[in-house]
């Protein structure tokens, strides 16, 4: 029963730091390129503060992120089998949308900006940690 | 690929010698999560983590390791006790 609390709670960090980190990179682009109001701020900086919050409550406090960040002569051969498993799934997830992001930016003919690049890379840091955090430990 | 189930007394033993999860961890080194894993038979380990396993228990690695679930030990040592005597 808590098992399964804190797997929805961890569920919906992922879901809060994921849209936020989407919010404050449109928001991000569509500042830096059309239109530049309080408002628009305003919700970008409300969605870095939630990406945050999530991002210690999902990630650091869970030790999900020191987990995935461990160096390998540091993990058993569980640990590493896992590690393995994680950076298959998240290579493969990370580059459908990295790939799918700069193919869209191309068509727009927008240039990428560096909040965009800053973005990804953050992304590329937790997905392995993200697929824990969803799918738990057990699928391994 | 799908590995078989590997039955285990990892627990028994590590309850009957006195032994933390830490402590064993430490003497085969893995993480004490990863004993807990073991014990409870949600992963199978490598052939070399098996051996040392069954050094640190000073047991033979088939009497700690079973693709069958396992009898009891006193059952087992029974067994063996018979065929021994039988022979």
């Amino acid at each position: 029963m808590t098992q399964n609390k804190s797997q929805t709670n961890r569920k919906i960090g992922v879901v809060i730091n994921l849209a936020s980190l989407l919010v404050l990179m449109v928001i991000a682009e569509y500042t830096d390129k059309y239109d530049r109001n309080t408002v628009l701020i305003i919700i970008g900086l409300a969605a870095l503060i939630l990406i945050l919050i999530s991002f210690i409550f999902t990630y650091w406090k869970t030790k999900l992120w020191h987990f995935v960040h461990k160096p390998i002569r540091k993990l058993d051969e569980r640990e590493l089998q896992i590690t393995g498993n994680l950076l298959r799934i998240a290579y493969a997830i990370f580059t459908v949308i990295a790939l799918s992001v700069l193919l869209l930016f191309s068509l727009m003919e927008i240039q990428v900006s560096i909040i965009t690049v800053a973005a990804l890379i953050y992304f590329a840091h937790i997905l392995p940690a993200t697929v824990i955090a969803w799918k738990g430990w057990s699928w391994v | 690929m799908q590995s078989r189930k590997l039955f285990n007394r990892i627990s028994l033993l590590r309850i009957e010698r006195n032994v933390s999860r830490k402590e064993l961890a430490e003497a085969i080194g893995v993480n004490f999560q990863t004993v807990g894993y073991l014990e409870r038979e949600e992963y199978n380990p490598s052939l070399d983590l098996a051996f040392k396993i069954s050094e640190y228990f000073d047991f033979p690695v088939e009497l700690i390791f079973s693709i069958k679930p396992l009898k009891p030990l006193s059952e087992e040592l029974k067994e063996l006790k018979n065929k021994i005597g039988g022979k």
